[in-house]
């Protein structure tokens, strides 16, 4: 029952926080300066963690199609099938938990900290809107690097992908790049922004809505601070795996 | 002078207090996660089965495959460190800020015995109990969603027997070890944090070792699985 009624909450208490960004960014009150701060500050943030998990995924995926490549002698489609789950299947799926990790964590922990020591009341005394200073742009800024990080880290997984098929399998690197060309539709890339765009979203807002959990309680201590991340990390992992089996079932097949 | 250290069996309560933290703790959430990969997984073979080939009956083979040798535990592996490995930082990094680590140490209690050293157990312990369990669910998923998608009888798409000794050793071994690399993410994180009154920020370094530690060792088997 209790976890019935913390998924309703916390599922309403999403819709609100969505409902209240776009909102903003609609009739443009979301702070463009601290957008556009938020976001440099995230891509630094998150490269180096990204960058080593795209090289990581890559040898996933590259490692997965070299099974299939032995078993059923598929060198044709190889560089199709590591195209498909480094652009659609497998590579924004973890990608988005890289991102969770850093920023997503580290979102909570900011938002957090701003309600325990009290700089939300200190915004609303002011006469502003902290939805329009902090809750809309650290979503928008959380779904702009998400969707910045895509195209580069997409690459850096199939290229690796390659590499690990060339090492190991004596799969050519020219014929799995023209199995991409042959095979992969243009359509395949925009499938992965759109999918790494609604990840962003669902942790922007989990973890937001999770910092913002502190804001006018009485929990302010570090230890409280510690939970906020953690249950945002939480609803993180969910709405991830939640929105891909969703965008999986209504997508193509590439 | 010190106080009285808890005994084999008030560290084994210890033990079994963080197993429960580990596995019932998490297991919705990774029911939930794996359900999910595995449903979509299992929808997109077959619609890409059906796309290039007309035959989705090879699925079934390959679907439990993939499960065992790749997304069950990696998954597993991810929840933990993002559900279980933040929970952990932010305890260990709270007990940091507000000196209570030093307090137990000057009474003698040993809060690597008391705090750490069950975690470290329970961890690696609890993450192959929630793959083992995860493993049904994956294959639960990819049933229901070929049966409802494609029309798959679930008695020809169950094929349990491709499961061999090896791979359910692999299973384990992965498990274990991202199980480990999660809690040494964790204690690193907390204990070495230039700034342990800054909680959420040591949990951030705690999720991200963990995270980037499994994925390494998932690339380490692989690679490993696929030369032997």
């Amino acid at each position: 029952m209790s976890v019935a009624l913390l998924v309703f909450e916390s599922t309403g208490g999403l819709l609100l926080r969505l409902g209240q960004t776009l909102s903003s960014v609609a009739r443009g009150r979301c702070d463009r300066r601290e957008t556009i701060r938020l976001t440099d500050q995230g891509l630094r943030d998150v490269a180096v963690t990204a960058a080593c998990g795209a090289v990581v995924i890559g040898g996933i995926v590259g490692l997965q199609g070299l099974g299939y490549l032995t078993r059923y002698a598929a060198t044709e489609v190889f560089g199709w099938a590591a195209a498909l789950s480094a652009f659609r299947d497998v590579g924004p799926q973890l990608l988005a938990f890289a991102v969770a990790a850093r920023l997503g964590t580290r979102n909570t922990a900011e938002t957090a900290t701003l309600a325990a020591r009290e700089r939300l009341d200190a915004i609303c005394a002011l006469g502003a809107d902290p939805t329009h200073l902090v809750v809309a742009p650290r979503t928008v800024a959380i779904v702009l690097v998400s969707l910045l990080l895509f195209p580069p880290c997409a690459m850096a997984m199939l290229l690796t992908a390659f590499v690990f098929a060339l090492i190991l399998g004596d799969q050519a690197i020219a014929i799995s790049w023209w199995s991409v060309v042959e095979y992969v539709e243009p359509s395949l890339l925009l499938e992965g922004l759109s999918r790494m765009a609604c990840f962003g979203l669902a942790i922007g807002l989990g973890t937001t809505h999770a910092g913002l959990a502190l804001w006018q309680s009485e929990r302010r201590s570090a230890r409280d601070i510690g939970d906020a991340v953690y249950a945002g990390s939480v609803a993180s992992v969910s709405a991830i795996v939640i929105v891909n089996l969703a965008l999986s079932l209504l997508g193509g097949t590439g | 002078m010190p106080m009285s250290m808890p005994g084999p069996e008030a560290w084994i309560r210890l033990l079994l207090r963080r197993l429960d933290e580990v596995v019932w703790g998490s297991l919705l959430l990774v029911t939930v996660s794996v359900g999910a990969v595995g449903a979509a997984m299992a929808d997109q073979a077959g619609r890409q089965a059906m796309r290039l080939l007309g035959d989705q009956g090879f699925i079934g083979l390959e679907y439990p495959v993939l499960g065992v040798q790749e997304f069950c535990p990696l998954m597993v592996a991810l929840v933990l460190a993002l559900r279980v490995g933040a929970g952990f930082t932010a305890e260990l990094a709270s007990l940091r800020a507000d000196d209570t680590f030093d307090a137990l140490t000057v009474m003698g209690l040993k809060p690597w015995r008391t705090r750490i050293a069950p975690m470290l157990v329970a961890l690696p312990l609890g993450a192959i109990v929630l793959t083992v369990t995860s493993m049904l669910t994956w294959e639960l998923a990819g049933v229901l969603v070929m049966l409802g998608r494609s029309g798959i009888n679930p008695f020809t798409f169950v094929h349990l027997e491709v499961l061999s000794p090896s791979l359910l050793l692999l299973l384990c071994a992965k498990s274990a070890a991202f199980g480990a690399s999660v809690a040494v993410g964790a204690v690193f994180a907390a204990m070495r944090s230039p700034l342990p009154g800054d909680v959420g920020t040591t949990v951030t370094r705690g999720v991200v070792l963990g995270t980037l530690c499994a994925l390494s060792i998932n690339l380490a088997f692989d690679v490993g699985w696929y030369l032997a």
